[in-house]
């Protein structure tokens, strides 16, 4: 077991793909109640490493664990604390939210009276709650992401693990979902995301991970990466293109 | 070369190099080579046969129109087809149409990649079609292969203006669904049609000197059939006037289906999906949710996705439909002992279907992937999903034998229904993978091939159980009947062979 504090915990943890290596020995330690923001460049193997985190992929080495449970060796355990948003919402098209929220409270095993009403108050706060008997495939992108994410939250996970969970929404819908990952953390929950928009990292997340070329570049709170780039007071894209653009060529910019 | 020849060679090459790659990676590709040509020299033996079958007959009038109307089905099923991808699947449209390529030249290279495509679609039926009828009937049928190639240019304008017709007047996503309901029609013809020769011997040998067979052929032989069939054995007016005509539509499809082709385009690229049908009123969305068991609830959720596809549920009823020429002929012997045996075959087939029907339509495998549940028992409720329907049609089926006066062999026909359904869906469910969502957009047909020979062996053992019984062997027919539900039931051991989880 690991201490208390620590909502998931990643330990060498490896995958190649043919040739390809994804994940080169990622090591990382998330406390619990952190909002946690994981950047980096496109095919840096952020979505690899949440895959194998989620349990959806058999890492080539290492371990992953939430909240002391290793997904591989004890998966119920630790699937029981996690949900997890593909950057490409899992739906099934032909049913109805109510039936999809349905169909996930089944497998997280929610008792049916706290899972209905679970499901009508988040149908209610994001949005849908007039639209919870049309089927999801009428639905727009923005719309799918959010019934990803009130399914996401049906069985109440100590761990929330999103893949660029704001593209496609517009603004106040990104708005209203940055509101509910921070309510979420408030409430002792860890979220664990990845992102493109380095704004977003940079207002929200307390800690923040850089990985590029399958390893971790650099880890810490802004000041911190601020103070390994040795940029103090730049922004995070600043910093970002600097641990990036080093190995990658580009002239970073100025300190 | 012209600028518009330069941009139609191009963009044509592209097309090609796609279709030709969506057959996976080189080696899935020479595989997949590998096996078309294993089949296409297979199917010329059933072909060869089939057509034998009527030279030992005298001359069958009609029959050649009858092969003439398949072999013109199977091209519009495949100009459908292709029509309909190049129409709804093709990512790259969007992108022609906003580019500075003129109008004609996209249409050119569109009806050209189509009429290339439906041509080799069609080649695995019709290619042993010409070839036996030239062994059989002499080597003027060889002239078939400018007549087939002149019917595909005749039918694939006429496929693409009727999709876009389609289209136009119901949209595209229904548009879509209507193609497909169209194409798997035309197959169950073909597939009867195939089936014809046998069921008029065995109509003949019921109704020996009436010429049954004869009088249904002869359905066929009036025009246009007869100047098509002339065309095929190549008589020089009727295979003038067919390459004229195919010269004909593709120009005319050229000149006129320019304009609606891209605003059909554009409306499958505008179609959401959603259909008044797919709205329900707020009440009747949460009537009767969560009230369901976790068992039944993901059990329901199985049976609502095939019951809410058109596709889906087309293509499940086809393997069903497929049975109805198999208790045709079971009547004509003894019905107690047919209808048992179809009762057992039949529903262990449309089982391993829906199973790989569910299992490669599972748009959101990670969802029960990442959640607690074990895997195996989310496998486990998908097989009991695909179990239900064929094992109530296996106890109709069950029931008519009952009535018919065999409630021993009712009683076997209904549970071995059951166990085989169970058990061939089972089979399925652990070694069919989810498919990717590319492969869904193409309607990407599941391999089950291994299964559905497991499914025939488990049922025909069981038929020939029930036939050794009503014969009057019931020790032999014991011991047999033994062995089925043994080899049946051995499919349970089978676990899982890749799931989206790793537990």
């Amino acid at each position: 077991m690991l201490p208390a504090e620590a909502a998931c915990e990643l330990l060498g943890l490896r995958k190649a793909f043919g040739t390809t290596i994804a994940v080169d020995g990622l090591s990382l330690r998330i406390p619990r109640g952190t909002f946690y923001a994981f950047l980096g460049p496109n095919g840096a193997g952020k979505t690899t490493s949440l895959r194998m985190l989620a349990g959806l992929i058999q890492p080539g080495g290492g371990r992953a664990l939430i909240d002391g449970f290793d997904v591989h060796l004890a998966p119920e355990r630790a699937k029981a604390l996690l949900a997890y948003v593909p950057d490409e919402p899992a739906l099934y098209g032909k049913l109805t939210p109510v039936e999809f929220l349905e169909y996930t409270a089944a497998l997280w095993e929610v008792p049916a009276a706290e899972a209905r009403a679970r499901a009508e108050s988040l149908l209610a706060k994001l949005g849908l709650a007039d639209r919870a008997g049309d089927r999801i495939e009428g639905f727009s992108r923005g719309m799918k992401q959010k019934v990803a994410l009130a399914a996401a939250l049906i069985h109440r996970p100590s761990l929330l693990m999103l893949d660029e969970p704001l593209t496609g929404l517009d603004a106040s819908a990104a708005r209203l979902v940055k509101d509910m990952l921070q309510e979420f953390v408030a409430a002792g929950g860890t979220v664990l995301l990845t992102t493109h928009i380095l704004e977003v990292a940079e207002r929200l997340a307390r800690r923040i991970g850089i990985i590029h070329r399958g390893r971790l570049l650099a880890e810490g709170t802004l000041a911190e990466l601020q103070e390994q780039a040795a940029m103090p007071g730049a922004t995070l894209e600043d910093v970002f293109l600097r641990l990036v653009g080093t190995t990658e060529g580009v002239a970073p910019a100025p300190a | 070369m012209s600028r518009d020849l330069q941009l139609f060679r191009r963009i044509l090459v592209t097309d090609l190099r796609i279709y030709f790659r969506s057959g996976g990676k080189s080696a899935q590709r020479l595989g997949g080579l590998v096996m078309q040509l294993m089949m296409l020299g297979f199917l010329h033996f059933p072909v060869f046969f089939t057509l034998h079958a009527f030279t030992r007959q005298g001359s069958a009038r009609g029959g050649p129109e009858f092969a003439v109307l398949l072999a013109a089905m199977l091209i519009l099923a495949a100009a459908f087809q292709r029509s309909l991808e190049t129409l709804y699947n093709r990512g790259d449209l969007p992108l022609l149409l906003s580019s500075p390529v003129p109008l004609r030249v996209i249409v050119a290279t569109r009806l050209a990649d189509i009429a290339f495509t439906t041509f080799l679609g069609s080649a695995v039926f019709i290619i042993p079609l010409l070839n036996a009828a030239a062994v059989l009937f002499g080597a003027r049928w060889l002239w078939g292969w400018l007549a087939w190639l002149a019917a595909t240019a005749v039918l694939v304008p006429f496929a693409l203006a009727l999709t876009l017709a389609l289209v136009h007047r119901i949209g595209a996503r229904r548009a879509r669904v209507g193609v497909q309901l169209l194409g798997i029609a035309i197959g169950i013809t073909t597939f009867a049609g195939f089936q014809a020769s046998n069921w008029m011997m065995q109509a003949r040998l019921q109704h020996a000197g009436t010429g049954v067979g004869q009088s249904l052929l002869g359905w066929f032989a009036y025009p246009p059939f007869t100047q098509l069939a002339n065309a095929v054995r190549g008589d020089p007016l009727w295979l003038a006037l067919l390459a004229l005509a195919g010269i004909n539509a593709l120009w005319w499809a050229l000149q006129r289906l320019a304009r609606d082709f891209a605003s059909g385009a554009q409306a499958t690229a505008g179609d959401t999906g959603s259909s008044p049908a797919a709205h329900r009123s707020l009440a009747t969305a949460w009537r009767g949710a969560f009230t369901r068991s976790r068992w039944s609830t993901i059990v329901h959720k199985e049976l609502r996705l095939v019951f809410r596809d058109p596709l889906l549920l087309a293509r499940s009823s086809t393997q069903i439909i497929m049975i109805i020429p198999g208790l045709a002929s079971a009547f004509l012997y003894r019905a107690s002992v047919g209808l048992a045996g179809v009762a057992l075959v039949g529903t262990a087939l449309s089982a391993t279907l829906l199973a790989a029907l569910m299992t490669t339509n599972d748009e959101a495998p990670e969802c029960a992937a990442v959640s607690p549940f074990p895997p195996h028992r989310a496998l486990a409720a998908r097989a009991f999903a695909a179990t239900i329907v064929p094992a109530l049609l296996g106890w109709t089926i069950a029931l008519v034998v009952l009535i018919l006066g065999y409630p021993l062999v009712a009683l076997i026909a209904g549970l071995g229904a059951t166990l085989n359904s169970g058990a061939t869906a089972w089979l399925t469910t652990c070694t069919v993978r989810p498919h990717t969502p590319e492969e869904r957009a193409k309607n990407k047909q599941p391999m089950i091939i291994g299964q559905t020979l497991f499914g025939m062996f488990v049922g025909g053992l069981g038929a020939g159980g029930i036939g050794l019984l009503v014969s009057g062997s019931p020790i032999a027919a014991l011991v047999l009947l033994a062995i089925a539900a043994l080899a049946a039931a051995s499919s349970f051991i089978v676990r899982p062979r890749r799931t989206w989880s790793v537990a």
